[in-house]
């Protein structure tokens, strides 16, 4: 169907923020989620190989690059269940409310996460 | 229009979107929980991935997630693109590509995986 004009969401606030936030982390994780296929395929050129590519993504810098998808991932599946709880008709009216309620709880696994993570980061 | 319009994208691609993130919610987060929240799982290795490739369900759960994770992220770069190709000429041959890609790398991801069973 043929649209007239864009449908980029024109509200201003928290709901707007929650929805940019929404595509840019969407974005960035389905470009992880291409170089993560390619990265556990280096398997098709053999068992070294794999775990060659495993041991060199233990560097520092790469846990803590994963400290960041990990972040993006709980703030986009937690903000996506906020969106398909709307399309089911629940919430919309407390939008602000679910918003930041889901984002605390975004931080309890972050906090796990990054506690598992630092002594790696620091190594 | 608020999101809850399921327009441009499709009805199905609309309602296939919702189902595919409750589905990743779960597994997803159990891939997450499994290979990093797990103390003896975190050193990631061949023969690790190759002992929890023996389980069939582990296998199924997998191989589900490649193909979840790619519809539902491809359907969102999708999704992001419509708002800027606004020409149904264009979006035909956007979806084509993405298609593509997506199917591109559902075989490449799954070839890859039957490397792991031994």
């Amino acid at each position: 169907m043929p649209l007239t004009k864009h449908t980029v969401y024109p509200g201003r606030g928290l709901g707007m923020w929650a929805f940019w936030l929404h595509r840019l982390t969407g974005l960035g994780i389905a470009g992880y989620l291409l170089m993560h296929i390619l990265v556990i395929s280096t398997v098709v050129g053999g068992a070294s190989n794999f775990n060659e590519a495993m041991k060199f993504l233990k560097a520092p810098i790469f846990v803590l690059l994963e400290m960041g998808l990990l972040a993006i991932i709980l703030i986009h599946g937690l903000n996506g269940l906020r969106i398909v709880l709307f399309d089911l008709g629940y919430g919309v009216k407390k939008q602000k409310a679910i918003f930041i309620a889901l984002m605390l709880i975004a931080l309890i696994p972050f906090v796990i996460g990054f506690a598992i993570a630092l002594p790696h980061i620091l190594a | 229009m608020t999101s809850t319009t399921p327009q441009p994208q499709g009805v199905w691609a609309w309602i296939m979107q919702r189902v595919t993130a409750v589905l990743l919610i779960f597994f997803l987060g159990t891939h997450l929980f499994v290979l990093h929240y797990v103390p003896e799982n975190m050193n990631i290795n061949f023969l690790g991935v190759a002992a929890r490739f023996k389980s069939v369900l582990y296998l199924i759960v997998d191989s589900g997630l490649l193909a979840l994770a790619l519809y539902h992220g491809l359907n969102g770069v999708r999704n992001v693109l419509f708002d800027f190709v606004v020409a149904s000429d264009k979006r035909r041959a956007l979806t084509i590509v993405l298609l593509i890609v997506g199917l591109a790398f559902f075989g490449w991801g799954a070839y890859a995986l039957t490397f792991f069973i031994k």
